[in-house]
């Protein structure tokens, strides 16, 4: 399957229509607006997707540097007003909820403005909220300084008679009262033990105000500090103060109950606010994009790809502006972005290839090919009836009630098609949950199970011998069928000799050593035909393989070393051995939490041990496999397969279009 | 009891099949152990900029993880093969003990090193995502190269086994 053919659009309007114009595109969803540079010296630094032009890579570009900081801010507040009332959401989206669809052009001409209004309101609201909020804390924590002191009947920290002065404080925790009282020995001070407090011990010392100073030199000296509470006569000491602390506080919380209230209701509004972050961050991809567009004195220049099927609805556009616009082909050494083009069932499989890397711009995508190989290897690797379902069934449902959407719902519809051929090689390697039934009937019922595998158990017998040969030949077909790919790719590209003698010979090897496997090892008869057959081949890469070369010695020897290929072909389809490997790991473990939970013999024990092992073990197992099943399956299409005939380093597509995080945008 | 005697008391053929599969637990465990947390030490770090990466980071550092598995796996194979489950341990000759030992080695031996390797990996893997969300991909398909070791190691483990 070719990628897309792409074209080149060049536009030139007014500078005042450049936010009409790119809003315009924006709606399209399909021009991705390219950096211009300057032709390079040599093809190797080029890049894919950036538009080379001398002329244009001089101008200067449009300046939205004021407009994107305002922006930003402007997303940064409404940020805050999303974060504060989703903490006073009442009704939370369930993780089922998919997502809503929204009308771009609807919400900006009915509802962004009491969006806005929302924004202002909550922001406000969240600024009386945080204030009241610290009120409280703050009275709290006096109240809770205080209470220790509530039956001092003095005036804190400080009450004078005419005589006497009695100072509030506290001694640090671990100081001895009494060896204190001591260092006040001579001086007219008396210290008294309030209440044990926080950090501390509260105490009172009374002194005369001759000694006051030298008292309170001494006490400091023992690590004494005057309180920081202040309760005085008016305030009806410390009782009064904590009463009317207590009142201050209750109405403090009822107001910040008031405020919680208020921004509950507030939070009806929050769709609206997070649509329109949506919607601002799709002004804000809007001005990235116009950060590359060219600027004259009175015209800008925009220069972008488009899909070449999308080519009339934007020429429609531009025509119906009356903007002058130009589409081309790429030029020679310009990459254009790589947009894929699968049917409905490759196209799943598209983000395994994303994951590696896009092909270059008019080389072949292997998607539809590798998705049939992906199924095919994924399911043999984790043969499993049970989990295969289990797997398909979630996904599907995930499908059906989260609506996800992008590469992730991709994934998700490529691991339920996975859990599909898990399903089908787990019944014809009669694997459930791994042996679940034959432990169940041996266990409950003392008999045999019913269900046998049709085609055979990969872990019993020669079982695991025939797996093997399972694994290896699928591992040859993929193998040849990444050689076939390259010799269509150099057929086409016109070495048609090279596609025969450098690709088509290996596959006639192959052809030859399968021939004979299948004659001498399987039928048994005289395997000469599959000799001669490989032979041919081999001849011709010792004939072919030093063409370059033009010493006739250099020639043989290029040739022979030509052969030394194989090497490289055996390794990797030693490489499928391990489909075996994972597929027994995960068959073991699921045998093994079988075996653990009917421990307790036939009985109502061996229902719960199975319900306890299957909610942990095999839930475990599963997650555990899959993730190695993935990784290897991705592995052997990566470097396997790829490596006979990729061509990567393309840059995805990314056509300028609104922004969808908390809605879709119609 | 003679010392012979005593020896011969301890290296029983079933004491050896159990060594195997302690072995194997133990090697491949200790170096799954060890690059998990390479891999983890990396990814606090990077969570430490941006918590939301957490999803890729714990990919990469359930990778090493495998071999533990794999070791653990080859462990209780032995262990059913010897009859641990059914109450009934059988008897093994030195000789079919020292098989089922020998059988334990790849995957205890080459667990332990390549999932070390692997954590390492993994963890240059996390510095690359830190920079580069994208190439996640690439990072796993690193890292999931060594593992391919592993794996034949688990292979050259099991089947003996298996077939015992």
């Amino acid at each position: 399957m070719p990628v897309n053919t792409m074209k080149k659009l060049s536009v030139v309007t007014l500078t005042k229509e450049t936010g009409d114009l790119m809003r315009a595109l924006q709606k399209l969803r399909c021009a991705d607006i390219c950096r211009t540079a300057v032709p390079p010296s040599s093809e190797d630094e080029r890049e894919p997707a950036v538009i080379y032009d001398e002329e244009l890579a001089g101008l200067p570009a449009v300046d939205t540097a004021a407009e994107t900081t305002a922006l930003n801010a402007h997303i940064a507040e409404v940020g805050r007003a999303a974060d504060f009332l989703a903490r006073f959401e009442t009704k939370k989206k369930g993780l089922f909820t998919p997502v809503e669809e929204v009308s771009f052009d609807d919400f900006v001409a009915n509802d962004e403005a009491a969006a806005e209004e929302t924004v202002r309101e909550a922001l406000a609201l969240a600024a009386r909220y945080d204030a009241a909020e610290a009120a409280a804390r703050d009275t709290a924590a006096e109240l809770a300084a205080l209470r220790p002191l509530e039956a001092y009947p003095l005036a804190i920290p400080e009450d004078k008679t005419a005589a006497t002065v009695t100072v509030v404080g506290t001694l640090p925790s671990g100081t001895d009262v009494r060896a204190v009282t001591d260092s006040l020995d001579g001086l007219a001070a008396v210290l008294e033990k309030i209440a044990p407090v926080d950090g501390g011990t509260a105490v009172a010392c009374t002194a005369y105000h001759g000694d006051a100073d030298e008292t309170l030199r001494v006490l400091t000296a023992c690590g004494f500090v005057k309180s920081a509470l202040r309760a005085g006569a008016e305030d009806g000491f410390a009782a009064g103060r904590v009463a009317a602390l207590e009142a201050a506080l209750k109405e403090k919380e009822d107001e910040l109950d008031r405020l919680r209230a208020e921004a509950s209701d507030l939070s009806q509004k929050l769709p609206l606010v997070r649509t329109l972050a949506d919607k601002l961050d799709t002004d804000a991809a809007r001005l990235g994009a116009t950060e590359r567009v060219k600027r004259t004195e009175k015209t800008v220049l925009l220069t972008a790809w488009i899909p070449a099927a999308a080519q009339q609805e934007i020429s429609d556009m531009l025509a119906a502006r009356g903007d002058a616009y130009e589409i081309t082909d790429p030029a020679p050494g310009e990459e254009a972005p790589i947009q894929l083009s699968n049917n409905r069932f490759a196209s799943n499989f598209e983000p395994v290839l994303a994951m590696y890397s896009l092909p270059r711009y008019g080389t072949y995508d292997p998607t539809f090919v590798m998705s049939i190989f992906y199924m095919l290897i994924f399911g043999l690797m984790f043969a499993d009836a049970g989990y295969g379902a289990l797997l398909s069934l979630g996904c599907f449902l995930i499908i059906k009630f989260m609506k996800p959407r992008g590469s992730m719902k991709s994934f998700m519809m490529m691991f339920g098609l996975c859990g599909l051929s898990c399903t089908f090689m787990g019944i014809l390697f009669g694997s459930y949950f791994g042996n679940l039934p034959s432990t169940l009937a041996t266990t409950f019922r003392g008999s045999e199970t019913w269900i046998k595998p049709l085609l055979f158990d990969p872990m019993n017998g020669q079982g695991p011998m025939y797996f093997l040969i399972i694994s290896l030949v699928v591992g040859a077909i993929h193998l040849s069928a990444g050689l076939v790919i390259k010799m269509i790719i150099l057929w086409k590209s016109g070495d048609r000799f090279g596609a025969i003698v450098d690709v088509g010979s290996w596959l006639v090897i192959f052809l030859g050593i399968g021939v004979y496997i299948l004659l001498a090892m399987v039928i048994g008869v005289s395997g000469l035909a599959g000799i001669i057959i490989a032979g041919i081949g081999a001849l011709t890469i010792v004939a072919t393989a030093g063409r370059a070369e033009k010493n006739p010695v250099m020639k043989f020897l290029k040739g022979l070393l030509g052969l030394y290929g194989i090497v490289g072909y055996a390794s990797d389809l030693l490489s499928y051995s391990r489909i075996l490997s994972l597929c027994l790991a995960s068959a073991v473990i699921a045998n093994v939490v079988n075996l653990l939970g009917t421990l307790p013999g036939p009985g109502f024990g061996s229902v719960v041990g199975l319900l306890i092992a299957s909610l942990l073990g095999h839930t475990l197992n599963m997650a555990l496999n899959l993730l190695g099943t993935f990784v290897h399956t991705s592995r052997l299409q990566y470097i396997e397969f790829f490596g006979k005939f990729y061509e990567d380093g393309g840059r995805a597509f990314e056509p300028l279009t609104p922004h969808s995080k908390h809605v879709v945008f119609k | 009891m003679t010392f012979s005697e005593l020896l011969n008391s301890l290296f029983t053929g079933t004491n050896l099949a159990i060594l195997g599969a302690a072995l194997a637990t133990i090697l491949s465990g200790m170096g799954s152990a060890k690059g998990v947390g390479i891999v983890g030490e990396a990814a606090s770090a990077m969570l430490i900029e941006d918590p939301s990466k957490f999803g890729k980071s714990m990919v990469l550092q359930a990778l090493p993880g495998s071999q533990g598995i794999y070791g653990f796996v080859t462990a209780l194979m032995i262990v059913i093969k010897i009859g641990l489950f059914s109450g009934n341990v059988a008897e093994l000759t030195v000789a079919e003990g020292m098989y089922l030992l020998a059988a334990s080695l790849p995957i205890a031996i080459v667990g332990y090193f390549s999932a070390i390797k692997q954590g390492r990996v993994a963890a240059a893997g996390i510095s690359l995502i830190t920079k580069r969300p994208g190439e996640l991909g690439k990072a796993i398909t690193s890292a999931a190269l060594v593992e391919t070791y592993a794996i034949f190691a688990l292979l050259v483990s099991l089947l003996p086994v298996i077939f015992f």
